[in-house]
């Protein structure tokens, strides 16, 4: 009687561990987006992705397994925009339908490629899906204003879309600047006006 | 009775089995991917350097420049009280201490503003508060406050007083030397009059 006893209760225990355990399981939510990249490991990532030129991109519109994605705001992509891009702008880049169309490009194995008005632009975002392990995204250096100098032939040197070149001699600047050398155009000289000091008087006067 | 006993083992060898096929759960982060992206949009993490160079001159003990450039970039010039680490290096647990500070703002800055914003994407899944973008970067630094340009003639009263800023801020972050750099001030004339002098007086 006493080892029935003990039974049954093992087995209740048994049998309602189990059910918390399927309930627990089943009413498990996933969420929709997760990191897959550690911030920590980005930091050496941002070193090796090979991110897009503007030269590469006027040949990779043209491409069909290349995707550009617009992620400046809607104005300003029906004002002008690359051939065949998308636009998500970036306040949508994690909608549901928008994660079905990445999710979709990186199963078909395409190259994304994000661009913004500038590279800054488009960094952080790119920076965004790549750590939510769409590594098929890279981005376009430069960006679109760099694209519209591109093709309107109003680029001489061809490695101005790198912003991150220093555009000064800094170290030269502030060195010359302490030597006593002026950095800044020398203002026009000034007219000296000579002023002529009146003549005394001789004394009057006298006998 | 021992065929009960049976059975409930399986029964908790079965849902145990279960609980490894619970999906891989990735990097912990304090931040969710879509307080991340509401993050990025703001556009106040972006600092001008004008309110930086004043925050500077006056001394602000709550701000903290880091230049996220390599070594021998910090050391061929850096802002004055900046800060060198490289980004690689910027998530290492030495240089924690000095991201994650409550009371003060963090500001990157590199040449431009990319690899800096990078930096700020880094720390800011940290969970770190505080974060700071400088806009421009060095290069916006050297054409603002190192080199600034006069404003047309025609511009508005606010343009000159900026200017004159910028002007008075060359010199502090020595852009220039002082008898260069000032502002040119018209001279007050100082009209001396000289003593009529009085006709001789004659004696004999």
């Amino acid at each position: 009687m006493e080892e029935l006893k003990r039974t049954k209760r093992i087995t209740i225990a048994t049998f309602s561990f189990v059910i918390v355990l399927a309930i627990a399981f089943f009413t498990l939510k996933k969420p929709m987006f997760e990191f897959k990249t550690a911030p920590e490991d980005m930091a050496f990532e941002l070193m090796m992705v090979e991110q897009v030129t503007p030269e590469d991109a006027m040949m990779l519109v043209y491409d069909s397994t290349v995707i550009f994605v617009d992620i400046r705001n809607i104005y300003d992509y029906r004002a002008d925009h690359l051939e065949n891009a998308i636009s998500i702008p970036t306040a949508k880049l994690l909608n549901k339908e928008n994660k079905s169309l990445f999710d979709k490009w990186q199963a078909d194995s395409l190259q994304v490629v994000l661009y913004g008005r500038d590279e800054l632009q488009a960094t952080s975002p790119w920076m965004l899906l790549y750590q939510l392990g769409y590594t098929n995204t890279t981005l376009l250096l430069g960006g679109m204003d760099y694209v519209i100098k591109l093709y309107e032939g109003d680029v001489n040197d061809d490695n101005t879309f790198n912003v991150e070149a220093p555009a000064y001699d800094y170290a030269g600047i502030i060195a010359a600047a302490s030597s006593g050398e002026s950095t800044v155009a020398a203002s026009q000289p000034k007219k000296t006006v000579v002023v002529r000091k009146k003549k005394k008087k001789a004394a009057e006067g006298g006998c | 009775m021992s065929k009960r006993y049976i059975v409930l083992t399986l029964l908790l060898v079965g849902s145990a089995f279960g609980l490894t096929q619970l999906p891989e759960k990735g990097p912990r982060s304090p931040i969710t991917p879509q307080e991340l992206l509401i993050a990025v949009n703001d556009q106040s993490r972006f600092l001008e350097t004008h309110f930086i160079a004043k925050r500077l001159i006056e001394r602000d003990p709550s701000l903290f420049l880091i230049d996220i450039r390599m070594l021998y970039e910090f050391e061929e010039y850096n802002i004055p009280g900046s800060f060198n680490i490289p980004l690689e290096e910027l998530l290492l647990p030495d240089w924690e201490a000095y991201i994650d500070q409550d009371g003060m703002d963090i500001v990157f800055y590199s040449n431009s503003d990319v690899f800096a914003d990078q930096a700020w994407m880094l720390s800011k899944q940290k969970g770190y508060n505080n974060l700071y973008v400088m806009k421009g970067g060095l290069n916006e630094w050297f054409r603002t406050i190192i080199q600034p340009t006069p404003p047309d003639e025609t511009a508005p009263t606010a343009a000159f007083e900026k200017y004159a800023f910028e002007r008075a801020a060359c010199i502090y972050f020595g852009g220039a030397s002082a008898g260069v750099a000032s502002v040119p001030i018209a001279k007050k004339k100082v009209t001396v009059r000289k003593k009529e002098k009085k006709a001789a007086e004659g004696g004999c």
